[in-house]
C-alpha cells in the first residue's frame, strides 16, 4: 500500500483553484516532483505535509485519513517536512535548531540527543554542529533544514526544492542521503532541475495548473519524449514533450 | 514456546572450554540458537574462562569504533530551548515589558495618578496603572509568540505534533510565566493592585484573545482585546472618573469570560491545526 494517496484533491486561495482534482499516489522510493511555475507543487507539498487542508477530495498518509485530530497526531510524528521558503531562528545553533524541531516531533527525550548528531552527520554538518545559524551560507542552512526534516527517521520525507543554493559537490552529497533514505521510505521532493529528477528519483510526477499531467518511472519519461523537442537531455525532453501533450489536449 | 529440555550446566562448562566433541557441540548450539535460558546460563558458566575473555576483548574493539552515546537532554536545557524558541521571549520583548511596568509604576507615584481619587478613598492609597497595562502586556506577548507573521518557522512547526494548538498554549504559558510574576513583585513592592485584581482581568483578557483568534488571525484578535480593554480603561480616566474594572477584581465578570473563552477554545481547536492560522496565503 502506497504511503500517500491523493483522491480528487482540491485546493484553493481565496476564490483562485490552484489545485483542481489531483488523484496520486506516492509509495517507497524517492518521488521527483516536476511542474512548470505556478503549477501547484509547493501547494500540494503543504497539503501532503498536513500543513493545508483539502478543500475537498481525501488524503490519505500512511493509511490515515486525516480525519480525527488522534490520527493526524500520530501522522506528524512520522513525517519530515522542508518548506521552500525555509525560515530560521538566527540565534540558534545548529544543534539547538535541529534539537527543537526533534521536541516539536515529540522524538523521546532518551533518543532525542543521538537522534539529532546523527540527523547533523547525515547532512555533514558535523564540524558545524555548535556554530549559529545567522553564520551559515545559505547551502549549509539548506542542509540545517534538511536535518531537522529527517530527525524524526520520517517513513514519509517531503522535501520543497531541497537543492537550492546547494552546489554540485553538495547536490550529489544530497543524492546519496536521498537515496539513503528512500530505500525503505517514501521520499517526495519537488524541483526544478530536471536532471536531480534522472539522477536520483525512482519514480516522477509531473503536475501541471494543479493537474495530474504523468506520473511513473524516469526511463518511462524519457521514453515519452519526442525527439523533435526543446530540451538538451532525454528527460528534458520527455518533460516537454509529455507537458505540450498534456496542453494540447486540455 | 515452553522447553522441557536445557543443557546441564557441566555440559555448559565443557563446551565453554571446548572440552565437547564436535557432535555434541553442533547439537548444544542448535539448542542456544533456540533457548535464550540457556544462552543466559551460558554467559555465567563461561565466566572466566579464555572464551569470555575474548569475548569481551571483542566488545571492547566494537565499542571504541561506535560513537558514545550522548547523554540524555536535560530539563533545563530544553526548558530554556522551548523559551527561546517563542519569538515573544526574546530579549527586546523583555526589555520592553520590563520598561511598561517601570512606566506605570512610575505613573502610579506621580500625582496625576492620585488626582482621580480623593485622599482616603482606595484608588488615592491603592490604586495601580499597573493593573491596566498588565493585561495588554499578556496579550502583545501572546500575539508576538505565535503566527506566519511573527515566527519564521511557522509553517515547519505546522507539520509537526505539537505544532498549532499545543505550541500557541505553551508559548502562552511562557508569556504568563514571565508577565505575572513581574506584576506581582512590583504590587508587592509598590503596595499598590492587589495580586488578584491583576490576575483576573489578565487571564480573562488573554483567554479571550485565543477564543477569538480561533475564528479571526491572533494578531488581530488581540488589537480588537486589547483596544476594548484600553477603551474601557482610559476613557473614564479622562473624564477624571476610576473605571469599575481597574478597582474592584470583578470575579462576576472575570470568571464566565474566562470559563466560556477556554471552552471555546477547546471547541474550536481544529481551527489552529490547520490554516489560515498556519500559512499566509
Amino acid at each position: 500500500m502506497p504511503q500517500v494517496k491523493t483522491h480528487k484533491l482540491v485546493f484553493g486561495y481565496r476564490r483562485r483553484q490552484v489545485i483542481k482534482g489531483l488523484t496520486l499516489s506516492f509509495g517507497t522510493g524517492v518521488h521527483g516532483l516536476l511542474g512548470p511555475n505556478g503549477a501547484g507543487k509547493t501547494t500540494l507539498m503543504r497539503m501532503l505535509a498536513t500543513v493545508n487542508r483539502p478543500d475537498s477530495g481525501t488524503l490519505t498518509v500512511l493509511g490515515d485519513p486525516l480525519s480525527s485530530e488522534a490520527g493526524l497526531r500520530s501522522v506528524r510524528r512520522r513525517i519530515g517536512y522542508l518548506p521552500q521558503a525555509f525560515g530560521f531562528y538566527p540565534r540558534f545553533t545548529v544543534r539547538e535548531f535541529v534539537e527543537y524541531f526533534a521536541w516539536l516531533k515529540e522524538v523521546p527525550r532518551g533518543r532525542l540527543s543521538d537522534a539529532v548528531d546523527r540527523a547533523i552527520e547525515r547532512v555533514g554538518l558535523g564540524e558545524r554542529a555548535d556554530d549559529r545559524l545567522k553564520t551559515l551560507s545559505g547551502g549549509m542552512l539548506r542542509r540545517v533544514g534538511i536535518a531537522q526534516a529527517i530527525v524524526n527517521d520520517p517513513e514519509v520525507l517531503l522535501l520543497d526544492e531541497p537543492t537550492a543554493g546547494l552546489d554540485p559537490e553538495q547536490r550529489m552529497d544530497f543524492r546519496v542521503l536521498l537515496r539513503d533514505i528512500g530505500r525503505d521510505n517514501c521520499v517526495i521532493t519537488s524541483t526544478h532541475l530536471i536532471e536531480d529528477v534522472a539522477a536520483a528519483c525512482t519514480a516522477v510526477t509531473l503536475i501541471d495548473s494543479g493537474q495530474s499531467v504523468f506520473q511513473g518511472t524516469p526511463a518511462q519519461l524519457i521514453a515519452a519524449g519526442d525527439p523533435d523537442c526543446d530540451g538538451d537531455t532525454p528527460v528534458e525532453r520527455g518533460y516537454t514533450s509529455v507537458l505540450r501533450a498534456f496542453r494540447a489536449a486540455s | 514456546m515452553s522447553r522441557q529440555w536445557h543443557v546441564p550446566e557441566p555440559t555448559l562448562v565443557a563446551y565453554a572450554v571446548e572440552d565437547l566433541s564436535d557432535v555434541d557441540s553442533w547439537s548444544v548450539e542448535a539448542h542456544l540458537v533456540a533457548c535464550a535460558d540457556c544462552r543466559a546460563a551460558l554467559t555465567r558458566a563461561s565466566a572466566g574462562t579464555p572464551a569470555s575473555a575474548t569475548v569481551d576483548l571483542v566488545r571492547e574493539r566494537i565499542e571504541l569504533d561506535l560513537p558514545a552515546r550522548r547523554a540524555p537532554m536535560g530539563w533545563t536545557r530544553q526548558f530554556f530551548l522551548v523559551l527561546r524558541g517563542a519569538p515573544g521571549a526574546r530579549s527586546s520583548w523583555l526589555l520592553a515589558l520590563g520598561l511598561v511596568l517601570v512606566a506605570a509604576s512610575l505613573l502610579d507615584a506621580s500625582p496625576l495618578s492620585k488626582g482621580f481619587g480623593e485622599p482616603g478613598t482606595w484608588w488615592f492609597a491603592h490604586g495601580s496603572y499597573v493593573v491596566l497595562v498588565a493585561p495588554l502586556l499578556q496579550i502583545a506577548g501572546v500575539a508576538l509568540s505565535y503566527g506566519p507573521w511573527i515566527d519564521p518557522c511557522h509553517e515547519m512547526t505546522g507539520s509537526t505534533p505539537l505544532g498549532g494548538l499545543r505550541l500557541l498554549l505553551i508559548r502562552t504559558l511562557l508569556v504568563l510565566v514571565t508577565v505575572v510574576p513581574a506584576t506581582l513583585v512590583i504590587g508587592l513592592f509598590t503596595e499598590r493592585g492587589t495580586p488578584v485584581l491583576t490576575l483576573l482581568p489578565g487571564l480573562g483578557l488573554t483567554s479571550l484573545t485565543l477564543a477569538l483568534g480561533s475564528v479571526v488571525q491572533l494578531r488581530h484578535a488581540a488589537l480588537v482585546v486589547g483596544g476594548g480593554w484600553l477603551t474601557a480603561c482610559v476613557v473614564p480616566l479622562l473624564v477624571k472618573t476610576v473605571p469599575q474594572v481597574l478597582a474592584s477584581p470583578l470575579p462576576v465578570v472575570w470568571v464566565p469570560v474566562i470559563i466560556l473563552s477556554s471552552a471555546t477554545v477547546l471547541l474550536r481547536r481544529r481551527s489552529f491545526t490547520y490554516a489560515p492560522q498556519l500559512v499566509r496565503s
